[in-house]
């Protein structure tokens, strides 16, 4: 067969352009960045949209302190976006908002909040704009708790003492207990912490504390209720009570109020991570469904989630959780794990059993008896 | 008389008035402003779920459940004791200084009766806070007697906010004797000393009797106020789990992980009518006061009781009360503004700073705060003043057949507290279909805080117009004016004086209003008070002192102005 050696040579070429097709395309898909996000001109279309926008609106429950250096940052790199926070209690976020949904007035952009009770409830009513941010593949699995929520930080919750009234330090809240139930008169109204009825991050902390002790827990915390321990609405009173004296030591303390007072108050106040279960924040963020600036919306949580978003924040006092910003943030949830060990970080995760009324009031209830109220 | 008979042709002639649809006008007005935050709250007392719930339907569940709660009625027991011990503590402060100060010889009158005044312009919330520096736990004060070993207080008790509401409302029980001292006939008490009485028997038999009006309607004002106070035992009340009703309101209403919004109307609406029943107290005991006028011609000058050894002591005990109540709380403050934390161990000299105040005016919620409370002071308080007046010469200066009624609806508002007008005011713009955007603006504010404050109003221009004889009106309408115009030409021009009063005791009043902005603020619209409350939540005790201090110099600025340049004379 002397007529075939032609199209054989045709054959082999275009085999070889096929394998090679192939093996670019796979090369391409690959390698080529994550496509979920915006491309680079999606992108530009956010940010000449969010020049076109009003201020953007935030509820939030951290103050001018703690925003004050990422504000900063991000004035500089998008000049025209004006930011409006309003600090407002854990809870109290969601619901300003929801009345004023109803009210067809004007709400919040975004939302941050510790919360994983209200903020299941804020996805279940179908309230919350599910935003892919182009960082999403660069935060760890464990900060997404649902599409759409990231988070800002993740600050451990602290043991705190005054140093003039308790020399030495504290390793764990079951130490702060034995010495309660050593002496209680000595400690009587001389302990702080959140009343877990209006704080949401208060409660988190007890509900995750416990899941972790379990009965153990329980006991440490009924032991510290024999010293009637003064209930506070904000951990910035708790904070502002151990420091001039009036509370000899305050448990389960959210840290990013401890750390914002460092160091100017560090002779008088020590803090530690507890050894028996340090419950660490998710302080998550997410777009709302009626907002009506999402373009700046989506540029801020970008922002927040990016290294200098993350390294700004842990300058006003929050932990930072980025891989990449370990040695540049001031502070960082890996020297936590390292300083207590990793086994011991009790991060909040959106549990389910929080959505069960009935559970979340009996552990209330049950947590106020323990206090002695 | 050409001209009078000109005029008098021509107001015969058939031409259409404006008065009668400016009295209506005012009326309908009035009406509205008083009932739109009334109808929500009794709405929502009837509905099953919030407002803006489209599911929500009939049920007079809410009723059962709050009335039955234990929790209510612990603190239910608790305001009542608040209350009344605040009164008795509050009235006999105030007497006994108004006594002291008018009818004897004691030395340094003339300070002590300026002083004596100022808790009066100061918000209760920064007096709270400035207590809260002397005398709390790590106070400077308690530091100091618990290091020389004397026992010391809880300001954080029942007590404690007992003790600094009454120096709070002693000024007004003060004010009032005063002002019923000044009108007694002295000639009564020469007439017991002429009948062999000693000056302190002629005291307690003459002089404080005739003072009873005087005693009975501060004690029902200041009843009424302190059961709708809410700085005071939020502040030092709510670390210890202190709770009055209106604190209550607040923790359930805002801070809560779910409001119970038909439990909150329920409290409001018995709020109203426990307010509402003293209002009508004090309404039939003035008709009672009639019997002690005793204006004769003064022709002799008040005996002064002469206290000889005592003298000493009564100065020493006026000093005492005037430094423990208002002087070192308010310094207090002014240190605290100054230094970046409190530790009585630190030296307050070492750690001085600039920042609270920096921090203060950089940031722009905080610049808002003060700006929206100037603008709501200076133009909610013109406009307020004014819209006041109008309804003060309607019911007393007009032929208006509705003006009793009128008057009724413009004391209204005395039975709501602030913090009810205030969620009163936000569920009504909720549910008014189109008025959703104007909630978010310092209108609602300003709306809100005239209608509370509308009995205020009316009644410091009532008393004014009652003085102009009828004779001046009249003889402006035979010449021909209208209602309007006689108004404008002769009663506005003589009550000036009491305009000006008025507008400055409102500017002042709005200046340090929080409770009724505690629901209403939106981000944009929050006023002083607000961002004290806000700051204070988050243990920011600097910034708090700083915002206090600057509200009250803005206070004292407007007083100091107003009398030298307007002649306002808020005290004498």
């Amino acid at each position: 067969m002397a007529g075939i050696p032609f199209e054989e040579e045709k054959m082999k070429k275009f085999v070889a352009f096929l394998l090679l097709f192939a093996v670019l395309a796979v090369a391409v898909v690959a390698y080529a960045p994550a496509a979920t996000a915006a491309s680079a001109a999606d992108y530009n279309a956010i940010i000449e949209g969010s020049k076109k926008e009003n201020a953007l609106l935030i509820y939030s429950i951290m103050g001018a302190n703690n925003w004050k250096f990422l504000l900063n940052a991000f004035n500089q790199k998008y000049p025209w976006i004006k930011v409006d926070n309003v600090e407002l209690g854990g809870y109290e976020v969601f619901q300003r908002y929801y009345s004023e949904i109803a009210g067809k007035a004007k709400t919040c952009d975004m939302v941050i909040t510790t919360a994983p009770d209200a903020w299941q409830d804020f996805i279940a009513k179908g309230e919350l704009a599910v935003y892919h941010s182009p960082e999403d593949g660069k935060v760890p699995e464990w900060s997404k708790p649902a599409p759409g929520v990231y988070t800002v930080a993740s600050d451990p919750i602290v043991l705190i003492w005054n140093k003039q009234s308790l020399p030495g330090s504290l390793k764990s809240t079951a130490e702060l207990a034995a010495m309660i139930e050593k002496n209680p008169a000595k400690f009587e109204k001389k302990i702080a912490t959140v009343n877990i009825e209006v704080n949401s991050t208060g409660f988190s902390a007890n509900w995750f504390y416990i899941k972790r002790n379990g009965e153990a827990g329980w006991k440490v915390l009924e032991a510290i209720g024999k010293a009637k321990p003064n209930l506070h609405t904000s951990n910035g009173t708790v904070v502002n009570d151990t420091i001039s004296g009036a509370a000899t030591a305050s448990f389960l303390v959210s840290g990013m109020n401890v750390f914002a007072k460092l160091p100017a108050a560090e002779p008088v106040m020590g803090n530690a991570l507890t050894s028996d279960g340090t419950p660490v924040t998710l302080r998550s963020m997410g777009i709302t469904k009626a907002a009506r600036n999402s373009n700046s919306a989506k540029l801020m949580l970008d922002f927040i989630l990016s290294p200098e978003g993350q390294i700004k924040f842990s300058e006003g006092g929050l932990t930072a959780y980025r891989a990449d910003v370990i040695d540049k943030a001031k502070l960082h949830l890996s020297k936590l794990a390292a300083s207590i060990g990793e086994k011991n970080l009790l991060p909040f995760y959106f549990d389910k059993e929080l959505l069960d009324k009935a559970k979340t009031d009996a552990f209330t209830a049950r947590w106020k008896k323990a206090m002695g109220k | 008389m050409a001209a009078l008979e000109t005029r008098t042709a021509r107001s015969g002639a058939l031409h259409l008035s404006w008065d009668r649809p400016v009295q209506w006008g005012i009326v309908i007005l009035t009406a509205l402003l008083v009932i739109f935050p009334a109808w929500p709250i009794i709405y929502q007392a009837f509905m099953d779920m919030p407002l803006y719930e489209a599911a929500k339907g009939f049920t007079l569940g809410n009723f059962t459940r709050a009335l039955s709660d234990p929790k209510l009625h612990g603190v239910l027991g608790v305001t009542v004791v608040y209350a009344v011990l605040t009164t008795v503590l509050a009235v006999a402060l105030g007497t006994f200084l108004a006594l002291l100060l008018t009818r004897t010889d004691m030395p340094g009158k003339g300070l002590f009766t300026s002083l004596v005044l100022i808790p009066f312009f100061i918000s209760p919330l920064v007096l709270a806070y400035s207590w809260d520096t002397i005398f709390g736990t790590q106070g400077y004060l308690t530091i100091v007697v618990r290091t020389i070993g004397l026992p010391t207080w809880n300001l954080y008790s029942l007590g404690g906010i007992i003790v600094v509401s009454a120096m709070f409302y002693a000024p007004t029980a003060y004010l009032y004797c005063t002002a019923s001292l000044a009108l007694t006939d002295p000639q009564l008490e020469d007439a017991a000393r002429l009948a062999g009485a000693n000056p302190f028997l002629a005291l307690c038999k003459v002089t404080i009797p005739l003072l009873r009006p005087a005693i009975t309607f501060s004690a029902i004002f200041i009843l009424v106020s302190a059961a709708e106070m809410v700085s005071i035992p939020l502040v030092l009340g709510m670390p210890s789990g202190l709770e009055v009703l209106s604190t209550y309101l607040y923790k359930i209403g805002l801070v809560g992980s779910r409001p119970d919004y038909g439990g909150i109307a329920v409290i409001s609406l018995m709020l109203v009518l426990f307010v509402a029943g003293l209002v009508a107290l004090q309404g039939k005991l003035v008709s009672q006061e009639r019997r002690f006028v005793t204006v004769g011609g003064k022709a002799s000058h008040p005996r002064l009781l002469r206290l000889g050894p005592w003298r000493g002591g009564a100065f020493a005990l006026v000093t005492l009360y005037v430094v423990i109540a208002i002087c070192l709380p308010l310094a207090g403050l002014i240190a605290q503004s100054w230094v970046s934390f409190v530790n009585p161990f630190i030296n307050p000299l070492t750690v001085l700073t600039t920042e609270n105040y920096e921090f203060i005016l950089n940031t722009p919620q905080y610049q808002s705060s003060i700006i929206n409370s100037l603008l709501i002071s200076t133009f909610g308080g013109a406009i307020g003043i004014l819209f006041m007046a109008m309804i003060a010469v309607t019911v007393y200066r007009s032929d208006f057949r509705g003006r009793t009624s009128l008057a009724y609806l413009a004391m209204f508002p005395r039975a709501f507290p602030g913090i009810i007008v205030g969620i009163g005011f936000l569920w009504a713009f909720l549910l008014v279909p189109g008025l959703g955007e104007l909630r978010n603006t310092i209108f609602a504010l300003t709306a809100a805080f005239i209608m509370r404050y509308l009995p205020l109003g009316f009644s410091t221009i009532s008393p004014a117009i009652m003085r102009v004889s009828t004779e001046l009106d009249r003889a402006g309408r035979v010449a021909g004016a209208s209602w309007l115009t006689m108004i404008r030409r002769i009663l506005v021009p003589i009550l000036m004086p009491a305009l000006m009063s008025g507008y400055v005791l409102l500017f002042i009043t709005f200046l340090k209003e929080y409770s009724t902005a505690l629901f209403l603020f939106a981000p944009g619209s929050e006023v002083i008070g607000t961002s004290m409350i806000a700051l204070g939540r988050n243990g920011d005790t600097g910034p708090v002192a700083a915002l206090a201090t600057i509200q009250t110099i803005i206070t004292i600025v407007v007083i100091v102005l107003s009398r030298r340049f307007l002649g306002v004379k808020l005290y004498e």
